[in-house]
């Protein structure tokens, strides 16, 4: 019986996606932005919503599908990832776990906010409140009355079948879980004057609420959004203010750093460990902390330039991070404790300022038993600069590069130098190379060296016309480039509006990079300005059916 | 004949007159080790390995007359000798696991002793169990110093396989050398002796190793100190020490000890003596007590030391260090009661004004540490312990008896 419920369950999920997910033909209506996007959530957004909806007590159960980057992005990858069948499984482990979770004993009294007539039978009434309140939150809109309808009846079904009210809930729960309404952020669209078209108000609480807290919209934003609050800019940008505002907006920040430093490939980072045995996975996720702490403080706490998060002598160590930076970081938690986070300031001199010279760069962007200026020129072309590097050509011989041991070649950079004596190579590497070496100074675990097999390290390079002989030196050049200030404004256009800059955003970039520094490059001035702008509500008119 | 529980006891009145020798010492140190050093280089390490050194060559050369015999062949005898039968002691060696073996048959090994026709433990009685202690190590070359200025012209005299000091003070390794699990090849440490510091390490507190010198890279005068932190040793991805970690030193100054010496090619020779004392860990050693010590640590290329330390330490604290796990230390290779008899017999230093009788046995430890850092010294005032400014000092946990 169980199973055929399941089954039953399964298929109304489909159905109701069906009917939802259905667009309306419209008239032919002028193209007036992008198209709308249908994003997946990601890992941190989908982990984010169960704890504000249901508390951060709850425990997932399950594991995420890999998310894809596009554009430097995996927010805007999102729009173009689905759910294969493993992920689908898995996605049902997690809503089990969690309906579980929150119809337990230690839950119900709290997360259900009524009792029903009786524990061992359906109660239409009391279920539908839950499913009506958690619908809202989960879906980011109110349930229509045939979903709320649908999934009480639902709750009903199994709740008569296994003789308990909870187990009805949960199990309609679990449907809810399951469903794209939960696992899509989908853009709709309405209508306006003139012919455009833009996102409805459900729509746009959603995309701020995901830009600025990487999370759903709260209670507030949506009843915002029901009482037509959002239908003008004034209203949006108070919605805008409030949640800038709060410190949820730490979470906003976090992610579209995260997402932009490529932080998520720092969980499957592995050093060769009898060369690098400091560089441990918790030292590893200290690191990731750490230089999400060091935003959080220049971007946030500070409210200050940009720029600084490469110059700033200013961080955040744990005792592990000491051991790697050769800081002394006394563990002041009792043995086998969680680490205490500690602020320290490097002095004039250290050879480390800003994020390029931390761990979470550099060994980020190395090999698992050596460094690479290359990698690192590219990250920093690519990731900071949004300069592309074209892909290597086929058939390259990296011998002389991997050999370690050729006495005539004892450094990383005598190795590269005779590299590029391929003229195939050269071109491309001297857009990267020259970035790279001045963190040669940084070895694949990011500890301090300042000589390689004996031979002391050359660590000058150069960005365009500005040259520089040490990491400081070179990290204040990437600073300074205006490049920097305006890769930042292209990738948070990116990440808030789920796609790439096209040729229709340009206008609209370039006059956002200019606020962004007329503002001082300021974060978070930068996303209200992206959160309150023409490009993040505008739509294309929707496809014909 | 009367069978003394061993507690691990330290010596009544001459402990006495040590203790406030040393609380007197202590409580110098305390203002000692508060002035700032004047000199201009300080490194300061963590210990990574520390274990009695072993010098181990051919058996034939080592151990002419053979090697001791398994544990397993003494407990046939030990049985054997309290009358239990053939079968039975087959059928409880068959059972027998190490410290894997069923309780049954742990009981019956442990209270293999017999005191008026009454089973004892073997391991707080080892005199209970009649056995012959160790066949001694009959090699020429151990690990160690000449720790009382004699014997370098006996023929007899054991030899450093590295300095080629004759007149080697290391009764320990002459007690134990033919034991198998308390051999090993250098600069290994016995199975059973890293098996014990690996354990330990995760309930100790660091031990710390400070040197100081004008320039620790050339030849001339240095200092080495010896402290205890508050934390444990950190481990890297190898479960290795890890390296450049932080630590605080633990401010009850009678766990600091420091030493002057030389440092000449490379290596730091300690050139006075002292008594060094360190918080172990309650279940092997509440205490690490090394007297008159001498000390040589080679500074190496990768920035680490290595070395030695020789001296004098209470037998009955190495007994502890083995009998408080008895079982696993015969699961080792190492026999408890012949251990106590060749202890007794061959210790070597402090003798009891009363009994006369040796109450310390030379020994020398290996010792490696790694680079580490100290956190900056706190703004208050440093805790000096209670025992070492009342010029008194229980040495010992436990009660004498």
């Amino acid at each position: 019986m169980i199973r055929s419920l399941r089954i039953a369950a399964g298929a109304i999920v489909c159905a109701v996606t069906a009917v939802s997910l259905a667009t309306a033909a419209s008239d032919a209506a002028p193209d007036a932005g992008p198209a709308p996007v249908v994003q997946r959530l990601t890992a941190d957004q989908y982990r984010n919503i169960i704890a504000s909806v249901f508390g951060s007590d709850i425990a997932m159960g399950g594991r995420f599908e890999p998310e894809v980057r596009e554009g430097g992005l995996l927010q805007v990858g999102a729009s173009q990832a689905s759910v294969t069948a493993t992920g689908f499984e898995q996605y049902h482990n997690m809503a089990r776990a969690i309906a579980d979770q929150v119809v337990d004993e230690h839950h119900r009294d709290v997360l259900i906010p009524c009792k029903p007539k009786a524990t061992d039978k359906p109660d239409a009434v009391c279920a539908g409140k839950f499913i009506e309140s958690a619908g809202r939150l989960l879906f980011r809109r109110a349930l229509t009355k045939q979903e709320l309808r649908t999934w009480t009846d639902v709750a009903g079904k199994a709740a008569a079948s296994r003789k308990n009210f909870y187990d009805g809930v949960g199990f309609s729960l679990t449907g809810m879980l399951q469903s794209p309404h939960f696992l899509f952020r989908r853009e709709q669209l309405v209508r306006v004057s003139g012919g455009a078209y833009e996102l409805d108000a459900y729509s746009k609480a959603s995309k701020l609420s995901f830009l600025i807290w990487n999370a759903a919209p709260d209670g507030a934003l949506l009843t915002a959004a029901e009482t037509g609050k959002l239908d003008d800019a004034a209203g949006l940008s108070a919605q805008a203010d409030r949640m800038l505002a709060s410190p949820r907006a730490v979470e906003g920040v976090r992610a579209f750093f995260s997402d932009m430093l490529h932080l998520n490939n720092l969980a499957t980072l592995a050093k060769d460990s009898t060369l690098f045995p400091n560089l441990t996975p918790d030292a590893v996720i200290d690191a990731k902390e750490q230089v999400l702490k060091t935003i959080v403080d220049v971007v946030v706490t500070q409210n200050g330039d940009y720029r600084d998060l490469y110059t700033t002598r200013r961080t955040f160590l744990t005792p592990l991070l000491g051991s790697i930076y050769r800081v002394p970081v006394a563990s002041l938690a009792p043995n086998g404790g969680a680490p205490q986070w500690q602020t320290h300031e490097y002095a004039d001199g250290d050879p480390r300022s800003g994020i390029l010279t931390q761990i979470s760069f550099v060994a980020l962007h190395s090999h698992a038993g050596r460094t690479s200026p290359t990698l690192r020129g590219k990250a920093v072309r690519e990731i900071i600069l949004c300069q592309k590097v074209p892909d290597p050509p086929g058939e390259v011989s990296f011998d002389i590069i991997q050999d370690t041991t050729n006495p005539k070649y004892r450094t990383t950079r005598a190795r590269m130098e005779a590299h590029l004596t391929n003229p195939v190579c050269a071109g491309c590497h001297k857009l990267t190379d020259p970035l790279g070496f001045p963190l040669e100074t940084f070895d694949s675990d990011g500890t301090f060296r300042t000589a390689e097999n004996g031979v002391a390290i050359d660590a000058s390079g150069s960005l365009g016309p500005v040259s520089f002989s040490n990491a400081v030196e070179f990290s204040r050049a990437v600073a300074n480039d205006p490049a920097a200030s305006s890769c930042l404004v292209n990738r948070l256009y990116a990440y808030a509006t789920g796609r790439s800059v096209g040729q229709g955003d340009r206008e609209e970039v370039a006059g956002l990079t200019k606020a962004f520094a007329a503002d001082g490059y300021r974060v978070l001035g930068a996303m209200r300005r992206v959160a309150t702008s023409d490009a993040f509500i505008r739509a294309a008119a929707p496809a014909q059916q | 004949m009367h069978i003394h529980s061993i507690m691990p006891v330290s010596a009544g009145p001459h402990r006495a007159a040590r203790a406030q020798a040393s609380g007197i010492i202590a409580f110098a140190l305390t203002f000692a080790f508060a002035v700032p050093s004047a000199q201009a280089e300080t490194r300061t390490y963590v210990v990574s390995l520390f274990g009695p050194a072993a010098y181990s060559q051919k058996q034939e050369i080592d151990c002419p007359k053979g090697l001791n015999p398994a544990v397993t062949e003494n407990y046939r005898q030990n049985l054997k000798d309290i009358g239990i039968a053939g079968d039975d002691i087959e059928k409880i060696l068959a059972e027998y696991n190490g410290d894997s073996s069923t309780p049954a048959t742990l009981d019956a090994l442990a209270n293999r002793g017999r005191i008026d026709g009454k089973p004892a433990n073997a391991y707080t009685h080892p005199l209970s169990v009649p056995h012959a202690a160790f066949l001694p190590y009959e090699g020429r070359y151990a690990f160690g110093f000449n720790l009382d200025g004699k014997g370098a012209k006996s023929p007899e005299s054991l030899r450093d396989p590295d300095t080629q000091e004759p007149g080697v003070d290391n009764e320990w390794a002459r007690a134990t050398g033919c034991v198998l699990g308390l051999r090993a090849a250098p600069p290994a440490l016995a199975t059973a002796i890293e098996f014990r510091w690996v354990t330990l390490q995760e309930s100790l507190p660091a031990w710390l190793v400070t040197l100081s010198g004008d320039d620790l890279s050339q030849d001339g005068p240095a200092t080495m100190a010896f402290d205890i932190a508050l934390e444990h040793v950190a481990k890297d991805a190898n479960s290795g020490v890890r390296r450049h970690w932080t630590f605080r030193l633990d401010p009850d100054r009678q766990w600091h000890f420091k030493v002057k010496g030389q440092i000449k090619n490379g290596t730091f020779v300690s050139d006075e003596v002292g008594d060094l004392m360190l918080k172990g860990d309650p279940y092997y050693f509440w205490k690490f007590d090394l007297r008159r010590i001498k000390v040589r640590l080679d500074l190496t290329d990768k920035g680490d030391v290595e070395g030695y330390i020789g001296g004098y330490q209470p037998w009955k604290d190495i007994y502890f260090m083995f009998g408080s796990s008895g079982y696993l230390s015969e699961g080792a290779g190492v026999d408890m009661p012949a251990l106590y008899r060749s202890l007794t017999t061959m210790a070597d230093g402090d003798p009891d004004p009363e009994t006369k009788k040796n109450t310390s046995i030379s020994i020398t430890y290996r010792i490696k540490a790694v680079p580490a850092m100290l956190a900056p010294e706190p703004e208050t005032q440093t805790q000096v312990s209670d025992i070492a400014t009342a010029g008194t000092r229980s040495s010992s946990r436990h009660e004498e008896r």
